[in-house]
Parts: structure tokens; C-alpha cells; sequence
């Protein structure tokens, strides 16, 4: 027989009752900066996007249609209220990229913040790839949404879960079409993103 | 008797329902997963034989402290219950994700059973029980707002830890640090460590060259493989064997644990890497020879699932021939 002690044990009874209602709060509720994390309204306003159910771990996405065609510029915004389904967003992407080579070109909006934008480039034979992407933690830019997540700390706590967004274009082609629809991703995730912070603010 | 009976059904129930419920079994086709299940119960229920002398009996406590116990248990599994729920969601998701979530845990809980058969000593319940498992319950609550699941995850491991101090104290929880420690396995993973570790650049090398034995022409660019001027085959992080690799680690460390020799417990817990890069590339290799001879479209066959399920037997296996199964044996008595 292998005994078992009680005699602490109401102690951690008191501290699991205190915590059990906070964590039933903050999965129960959410707070959205745009207003609605399944509506999101003013994002439909960005022009060229459509909305589209995903329902795979609560995705919300509006995009343009996915073509692989090259030389054409897909793009998408995509909100969920797990950061986790967005850690790879390339592979979100219908034609998806594969990273092979990853960098990041700082953009200052008019607003004075920096815009993170990252880039995942890969080629296979004769087709250059690339996903540009900007992550969202609530209202703000983040470079990464784990340690966004993580910085942010207690700041969910009154307020409840934030859901996250990535804006993201991408595109396939030649070199030299790749290059160019690169400029227009960075354009493109530059205007969503002022529509984005003209709109959905705390 | 009875009760153990009892035990060893439900036991072999729970097994076949997380077996059944598990990417292993392909998880939403139903035929398949019933069989699974139902033969999984099958094999543990005729594997597990009374144990003779050495039953686990818990010295249950009466009375106050028994509802004591009680409502803490209670109360502990309610609080942890999104997290549970939302690991058991990712456990199930993809054979490419965490696939050994659903069946690992069985492996901790027979492990945790045999080590505390053995162990002895009184239950003084010890008060440091209080920093692991206050530790545990705050990051818990903090991850219930940051959703990482991470954090949540070892949150807690770090309470199940502070919980067998408080009950079961210091000797016993000192028999019980491998279990525990392998509950650290069952932390989610994100697969973008895969590049990193380098699992899609040796799976793409590793399948071009058994393309080449296989006599298909496959020049590997980057991560993909180009068969084709209509086909270019990517290893993205989610199906380079990564999650093999991670199910490979964890079984690894298990077996390792009850290995005599240092050279094979070393040789356990090298082996995950190159057998899960061999093993993928073998898989891709077959899935886009035979897709090739079959006009099947790579994207959308079953096959693509079914042979990451493969695979991954493949490399258990393999493990299992490794380790020293007559100690596992005996560490599991």
C-alpha cells in the first residue's frame, strides 16, 4: 500500500479555486480590437479580397483568389485566435512556400511605427517563390507572434484572449517577376496595414 | 482481483480509444480507427498478465482528507481542462504533428506505475511540493491568456511534479523524475524547428538519391524536388520527418532509461535523427515513384498520410530493435 498525505493539501485547493475562474474567464472571453474576430468588418474594405471560411482552428480569412498563376500577385488577411496556426505562413498559402532563405525589410508607416516585413523566398527549377508577410498581435506590428504572445504577459488578463492577424501577398514567376511582385506585396501589406490601424485601434 | 481486472480493462479501453482517436489510425476515417482501436486493446489486454505480488494499491484516506483529495483532484482536472482539451486537439490533428501525443502519455503511466510498485518509504508530504506546483498553476493562468499552449503545457508538468511532493512526498516523488520528466515530451512542438534541425534539406537529398536507385530522374533545388517540368515535389517542415523525429526522441529516452549498457542507451538516443531522415526519405521516395507509375496526383492521395504513418512505425520499430528489451521488461514489472 503507498500511502498518500493530505495534510497540504487545502492549501492548494484554495490556490487552484482562485485560478480556476481565471482561466475559465480568459479562454471564455476575447477581445478584439477591430470589433469582432469572426466579423472583422473593415478589413472586407481592402481592396481585391474576398472573404472565405476557413474553419480550421477559428482561421478567418479574406484573400483573393489563390491562381498559381505566375507573375500574379496573391494576396490575404488572416486573423485567428491561436497564434500557433499562423507560425508558418507560407505554408498557409495554396502554392506554398518552402523557406529556404528568410529576411525582414523594416517599413515606417505614416503613423511613425516600424512594419516587420518578412519574406520567404525559395526556387525551385526556374520559379522564383515568395510569402511577405506582416504579423499582427492585437493593434500592433510584431516580428514574432511567440514572443509577442509571451512580452505581452499579463495584458490579456482583464481583457481576455487577443486574436492575432497576418497580412500576407505572395506570388511565383521568373526572377525578374518575382522581384516585381515583391514591390507590390510590400505596397499592398503597407495600405492594408493603414486600413487596418485607421480601423481597428484600443 | 476484481479490481485489478477492472483496471487492466479500463486501462486497455483508454489505450484503444486514444489509439483510435490518434493520427496513427488516420484518426477521421472510422473504419480504420475502430480496427485500430479494438485491436490495440487486444494486444495490451493480452499483454498485461497480473503482476503476482506487486499490485499498485494507493493507501486511500478517509473520511475529511479523502474529500480533501478529492475536491483538489477535482478541482486541478476542471482548471487544466482547456489545456487538456486543446492538446488532445493538437495530439489528434496530423501524423505530421506531435503524432505521439495520444499514446505516450500510456507509456509515462505504466512507467509511473512499475516505479512506484518499487518504491518505499512514508508519505511525508513535503512542503516544497508548494513552489512547483504554485509555479505550475501560474503559468497555466498566464497561458490561458497568451495561448501558446507551451507555457500551459509545462505549467503542468510543473504542478503534477509539486502535486506527488505534497501527497506522496520526497522518496516517492525522487522514484517517480523519469515519468515526470518525460511528460516534457508531450510539449507541443512548432514544426518550423524542422529547418533548423535540417530534416527537409537531408530528406530532399536523401529522396533524390533513392529516386535515383529507384530509376527516376529527380534534381533537388532548395526543398523541392523537380521530377518533372509538371512536378516539383516539396519537403515542407510538416511532412520532413520532423514529428517522427520528435515521437522518435521521446520513445527513445524511454527505452534508453531501461537499457544496462551506456553504449546502447547513447546509441537509443542518437538514433532518432538519422533513422527519421532515412525513414521520410524512404517514404517520399516510395510516394513519388508510385504516384509517377499510377498518374496519381501527389496533393490529393491518401497515400501521402498513410506512408507518414509508415514511416513512423518504421523508425519505432527500428528503436525497438535497438533497445535492451529484456531490461524494459523487467523496469516495467
Amino acid at each position: 500500500m503507498i500511502p498518500v498525505s493530505t495534510t497540504r493539501l487545502p492549501w492548494l485547493l484554495a490556490a487552484l479555486l482562485v485560478a480556476a475562474p481565471l482561466i475559465y474567464a480568459n479562454v471564455l472571453r476575447t477581445h478584439d480590437e477591430c470589433g469582432s474576430g469572426s466579423r472583422a468588418a473593415p478589413l472586407t474594405g481592402v481592396a481585391g479580397i474576398e472573404r472565405v471560411e476557413r474553419h480550421r482552428d477559428s482561421i478567418f480569412q479574406w484573400t483573393s483568389w489563390e491562381e498559381k498563376t505566375p507573375g500574379v500577385l496573391s494576396h490575404a488577411v488572416i486573423r485567428a485566435r491561436k497564434p500557433r496556426v499562423l507560425a508558418d505562413p507560407g505554408s498557409l498559402a495554396k502554392s506554398r512556400v518552402i523557406l529556404s532563405s528568410r529576411s525582414e525589410v523594416r517599413h515606417r508607416s505614416p503613423g511613425g511605427i516600424d512594419l516587420p516585413i518578412h519574406f520567404d523566398r525559395t526556387e525551385d527549377a526556374g520559379h522564383s517563390r515568395f510569402a511577405a508577410y506582416l504579423f499582427i498581435y492585437a493593434d500592433r506590428p510584431a516580428e514574432s507572434l511567440l514572443h509577442q504572445q509571451i512580452a505581452a504577459g499579463w495584458e490579456p488578463l482583464p481583457l481576455g484572449r487577443r486574436p492575432v492577424t497576418v497580412m500576407m501577398a505572395w506570388g511565383i514567376g521568373t526572377p525578374e517577376q518575382a522581384r516585381r511582385l515583391e514591390a507590390e506585396a510590400t505596397h499592398w501589406i503597407v495600405e492594408t496595414w493603414k486600413l487596418f490601424a485607421s480601423q481597428c485601434g484600443s | 482481483m476484481k479490481a485489478e481486472t477492472a483496471r487492466r480493462l479500463g486501462f486497455a479501453l483508454a489505450l484503444g480509444a486514444a489509439f483510435a482517436a490518434s493520427p496513427l489510425t488516420s484518426g477521421r476515417r472510422l473504419v480504420p480507427s475502430l480496427v485500430g482501436g479494438v485491436v490495440a486493446a487486444v494486444v495490451v489486454l493480452a499483454m498485461r498478465r497480473p503482476r503476482g505480488p506487486l499490485p499498485l494499491r494507493l493507501a486511500t484516506p478517509t473520511g475529511t482528507s479523502r474529500l480533501v483529495l478529492a475536491a483538489t483532484a477535482a478541482t486541478a482536472a476542471a482548471a487544466f481542462a482547456p489545456t487538456i482539451l486543446e492538446l488532445v486537439h493538437v495530439f489528434t490533428w496530423s501524423v505530421w504533428q506531435n503524432a505521439h501525443g495520444m499514446l505516450f502519455p500510456f507509456l509515462i503511466w505504466e512507467l509511473a506505475c512499475a516505479r512506484l510498485r518499487r518504491s518505499e518509504g512514508d508519505a511525508a508530504s513535503s512542503a516544497w511540493g508548494f513552489a512547483p506546483a504554485l509555479l505550475g498553476i501560474l503559468l497555466v493562468v498566464l497561458d490561458s491568456g497568451m495561448g501558446t499552449l507551451q507555457v500551459a503545457t509545462v505549467g503542468m508538468v510543473s504542478f503534477a511534479w509539486g502535486f506527488s511532493l505534497l501527497t506522496l512526498g520526497s522518496q516517492r516523488t525522487r522514484a517517480l523524475a523519469l515519468p515526470l520528466a518525460l511528460c516534457l515530451f508531450l510539449v507541443p512542438l512548432p514544426t518550423t524547428l524542422a529547418a533548423p534541425l535540417g530534416f527537409p534539406r537531408f530528406s530532399v537529398s536523401g529522396t533524390a538519391w533513392l529516386l535515383q536507385l529507384f530509376g527516376v530522374a529527380a534534381q533537388p533545388v532548395n526543398q523541392y524536388l523537380v521530377v518533372s517540368d509538371e512536378l516539383a515535389y516539396g519537403v515542407s517542415n510538416n511532412c520532413s520527418g520532423f514529428s517522427t523525429f520528435i515521437a522518435g526522441m521521446a520513445v527513445a529516452s524511454f527505452l534508453a532509461a531501461h537499457t544496462k549498457s551506456r553504449a546502447r542507451a547513447l546509441l537509443l538516443l542518437a538514433a532518432p535523427w538519422p533513422l527519421a531522415i532515412a525513414s521520410n526519405s524512404l517514404r517520399t521516395a516510395a510516394l513519388i515513384t508510385t504516384c509517377q507509375r499510377f498518374h496519381l496526383d501527389i496533393a490529393n492521395t491518401p497515400l501521402d498520410g498513410i506512408s507518414g504513418i509508415g514511416a513512423l512505425w518504421l523508425v519505432m520499430g527500428a528503436l525497438l530493435l535497438i533497445a535492451d528489451r529484456k531490461g524494459l521488461r523487467e523496469g516495467l514489472r
